[in-house]
């Protein structure tokens, strides 16, 4: 992976596939818990709650992915690192006690709503981030 | 929001994403011919949009109104964004890009034909 010399290897090539999702997900949890959060708060404030912080972590990883650098990439790395650790204990939680998830959140059965991509996703930003070398970006 | 309408967008979208992967596996961007794919489907999607408009407008209403009305415009938007984006990325990549857009119409066309027929 020959990306060009500086601060851009990690938003070039595969990486702007990650940026591109990253931002189309995070913009797409951010709206709809905006939505869910508004109009029916009282039905599943564990799920909606969870969907909003999902969707702001996303902000941050594609944030992260986007600035680059050292600090970029730390951002990315705890974000991805949280997303996956995210996925896995409520998309466990939503199946042990479907009780406390009455409405779907992006994390519930390990994202089975949005097509399994919040769980490939941060396995794939935790896979790039260590493909690209740290000193580049 | 006509079945039809509907059944169309997942259609092209569908083969005009897999075509993009196609391209992205033989490590090409995108020729012509599939940008006038995708061109298709964002037509096709905003041939759906002026027809929700319409009928909107004739007093139908969808479940969750608000969430529909999100879908729409990330139906609209989705191709355009993703085929810039793409350009910006003139590897296969890019072509990932603009195909995994495509695939995201599809998806939404889908969930938007679920919020105004809730008896499916």
């Amino acid at each position: 992976m020959s990306g060009p010399p500086g601060g851009r290897a990690l938003t070039t090539g595969p990486g702007r596939v990650l940026v591109f999702l990253y931002g189309l997900f995070a913009l797409a949890a951010g709206a709809r818990a905006a939505v869910q959060i508004s109009t029916e708060f009282d039905e599943a404030p564990l799920a909606y709650v969870l969907s909003a912080v999902a969707a702001v972590i996303y902000l941050i990883a594609t944030v992260g992915f986007i600035r680059g650098g050292p600090g970029g990439r730390l951002l990315a790395i705890v974000c991805c690192t949280v997303e996956l650790v995210g996925v896995l204990a409520v998309g466990t939680a939503s199946l042990v006690v479907p009780e406390a998830f009455p409405h779907d959140s992006v994390w519930s059965g390990f994202g089975r709503g949005y097509g399994f991509v919040p769980l490939v996703l941060p396995v794939l930003g935790l896979l790039w981030l260590r493909a690209t070398p740290a000193g580049k970006g | 929001m006509y079945a039809w309408l509907t059944g169309a967008i997942i259609v092209a979208s569908l083969l005009v994403g897999a075509w993009c992967f196609v391209a992205a596996g033989r490590d090409a961007f995108l020729d012509r011919p599939h940008l006038t794919g995708l061109a298709v489907v964002a037509g096709l999607v905003l041939i759906q949009t002026v027809v929700a408009a319409v009928r909107l407008a004739g007093g139908e209403k969808p479940e969750e109104f608000v969430t529909f009305l999100g879908y729409l415009a990330t139906a609209v938007l989705t191709v355009p964004a993703g085929v810039s984006v793409a350009f910006m990325e003139k590897t296969r990549y890019g072509s990932i890009i603009a195909g995994a857009s495509a695939v995201i119409v599809a998806v939404l066309a889908l969930r938007l034909w679920q919020l105004w027929t809730p008896l499916q």
